[in-house]
């Protein structure tokens, strides 16, 4: 099995106010291609600022990151954002739909993003997949807590990334709702051969991943070994 | 389409969740509609004026006139005349005569200047001259009371001797008719008489003290006149814009201080379209973060707020143009502004939009709207993407 994501000794701190707070000290870990990753831990240990490094989003205060065995520090900030474009989808906590535009708008965006033509018929096959053909033209206000979170995965990987990061995708959703959505996210990982971090408080959600990772005092360890 | 277009446009005709934002969107794009349409208004207005006093100048006066540098008058006219035609530019070369005087009627007396007009030469305003006698502007014949066909007395400005010693040289004129150049200094202080009378009429020697020359192109008249100096010692010639020099210049200078003053508007427009882009930035920093994820570059991120203040500067600037260019045509059309004549020489407010002016204004605009947009989109694209989503 390939290494997809390597971190490598991650330290990050946090400045505020004159107080700095270590949040990592020192991960490593290693996703493999394909697999399904969750992480666990506490509220405000660290899990989505881990998920933001892991995103290329932030920059470790130390520490290495590969992706595909590429060293991303070694990528500026054009170079990164395209990056990020093609081989990562996020799939966050709040749907984070842009709310101005209609729930193809938003699929079509990541596409329009990276200057792709015919991104209307792929966004309109991913709804269609994610069981939303027919609400193309709804506004995220006009769409249900679980249809604005399938617009969201839809979105994540209408580029076909090969890796998909979920913070709590499931956090804001009642239990009948989360079941969907996370069958929808398990179910499109396989079709696409994605590689999948899901960080979630949710002990029944990290069960059906095949590896789960405890964030403790800013450390991580395998739960599952 | 690309993406920062499109994200732009629709972040502008969308409705806001906050109306604050776009409350003052819609301010910055009518403070853009005033000060653009004040702008075109205000430089047709000092256009205009320009324009009509400069045609009215054009029709009382030639283009140069020629006058001897002695006081004696111009004995050789004839041959002047046919020598200065002969230069390229000189459409035609006559003689004039000037006398200021002082016309008295029963109930009021008056200065006057009294032109010697070629009768076959006559400004189009002036109907026709009648031997042995003199037409005058209505202007001046309302204000001494008098109707064609009366007399009055003209004192000439030098002496004879009478049986009763010397007296102010006077003559009884007929005056034939009036007229009405539009010009108010014109039609208040001065008449005409057929050119050769001069004599006749008022026992004068010269009768001719003044060369008017017509040119082919009035705005060369300065270098002609320089080039016509060279030629003729004996003549001083002056060019239509130098005998109104400072009515020119101050007009011009006006225009300057009109254009500054109501600059300011559209600058205190750009401060709103920077204030309603840095509130805007500020309710979409989750959409940054979002669209950052996804791949959007920083200076995507900046383009999609310049594109959007640019384009509240479009809009402001094209209904800007539109009001502005209409209301003056419309002001200038139907004479809705009226002023003394006496005062302005002309009796209503005119307005003649230049193309070139308007467009200058509408550029002027555009650029500062664009100008207003780099601050709040560096903003925009400064922004912390990890931070941006944290954000609920
Ligand atoms: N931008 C920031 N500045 C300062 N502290 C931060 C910032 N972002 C997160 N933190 C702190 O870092 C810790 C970890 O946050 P986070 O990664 O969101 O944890 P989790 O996702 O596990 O709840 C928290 O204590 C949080 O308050
Ligand atoms: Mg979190």
């Amino acid at each position: 099995m390939n290494d997809k994501i390597v971190l490598e000794n991650i330290y990050k701190s946090y400045y505020l106010a004159g107080v700095t707070t270590e949040v990592l000290s020192g991960v490593n870990l290693k996703v493999e291609e394909n697999e399904t990753l969750a992480i666990v831990g506490p509220s405000g240990v660290g899990k989505t600022t881990l998920l933001h490094i892991m995103g290329t989003l932030m920059k470790p205060t130390s520490g290495k990151i590969y992706i595909d065995g590429l060293d991303i520090s070694t990528l500026g900030d054009d170079a990164l954002s395209s990056f990020r474009n093609k081989k990562i989808g996020f799939v966050f906590q709040f749907h984070h739909l842009l709310p101005e535009f209609t729930a193809l708008e938003n699929v079509m965006m990541p596409l329009l993003i990276r200057g792709n033509d015919g991104a209307e018929e792929k966004a309109a096959e991913m709804l269609k997949l994610v069981g939303l053909g027919g609400k193309e033209k709804h506004r995220p206000s006009q769409l249900s807590g679980g249809e604005r979170q399938r617009v969201a995965v839809a979105r994540a990987i209408v580029t076909r990334p090969s890796i998909l990061l979920a913070d709590e995708p499931t956090g804001n959703l009642d239990w009948k709702t989360s079941e969907g959505v996370l069958d929808l996210l398990f179910s499109l990982k396989e079709e696409f051969s994605i590689t999948m971090v899901i960080v979630t408080h949710n002990r029944h959600v990290a069960e059906k991943c095949g590896k789960i990772y405890l964030l403790e005092r800013g450390k991580i360890r395998c739960y599952t070994d | 389409m690309k993406f920062t277009l499109f994200i732009a446009l629709r972040y502008l005709f969308s409705k806001r969740k906050q109306t604050f934002i776009s409350v003052i969107s819609a301010v910055s794009i009518l403070g853009i509609t005033i000060g653009v349409a004040s702008l075109v208004i205000a430089l047709a207005l000092v256009s205009g004026f320009q324009g009509e006093i400069q045609g009215k100048v054009l029709r009382a006066t030639s283009a140069i006139m020629a006058s001897p540098v002695s006081s004696r008058g111009i004995e050789d006219w004839k041959e002047l005349c046919h020598r200065l035609e002969k230069f390229s530019f000189v459409k035609r070369a006559y003689p004039q005569a000037i006398i200021q005087a002082l016309a008295s009627s029963e109930y009021d007396i008056k200065p006057i200047m009294l032109r010697g007009l070629d009768p076959e030469n006559l400004p189009d305003w002036i109907g026709g001259l009648m031997e042995g006698g003199i037409v005058i502007g209505d202007k001046l014949m309302e204000e001494l009371g008098i109707s064609p066909g009366d007399f009055i007395t003209v004192y000439l400005p030098s002496v004879e001797l009478t049986p009763f010693g010397p007296r102010a040289k006077a003559r009884r004129v007929k005056v034939t008719g009036a007229f009405s150049s539009g010009l108010y200094i014109l039609d208040n202080t001065s008449g005409a008489f057929p050119i050769g009378r001069g004599r006749e009429l008022f026992s004068i020697k010269p009768e001719v003290n003044y060369i008017n020359i017509d040119v082919d192109d009035i705005y060369r008249a300065e270098e002609y006149s320089k080039i016509l100096d060279k030629e003729f010692p004996d003549l001083i010639f002056t060019p239509w814009n130098v005998i109104n020099r400072t009515l020119f210049e101050s007009l011009k200078l006006e225009k300057r201080i009109i254009f500054l003053v109501i600059a300011l508007i559209v600058v205190v427009a750009a401060l709103n379209i920077i204030a309603s882009l840095v509130l805007l930035v500020m309710e979409k920093i989750k959409d940054i973060g979002i669209l950052m994820s996804m791949g959007a570059r920083r200076n995507d991120i900046a383009k999609i707020f310049m594109a959007q203040g640019t384009f509240i500067g479009i809009i402001g600037v094209l209904l800007g143009e539109i009001i502005g260019i209409l209301a003056s045509w419309a002001a200038s059309t139907f004479r809705l502004i009226r002023i003394p004549a006496d005062i302005y020489q002309i009796g209503y407010v005119p307005f003649h939009v230049k193309p070139l002016e308007a467009a200058g204004v509408g550029i002027f605009a555009l650029i500062i709207s664009f100008l207003s947009t780099i601050y709040p989109a560096r903003k925009a694209s400064k922004i912390d993407p990890s931070e941006a989503i944290r954000y609920e």
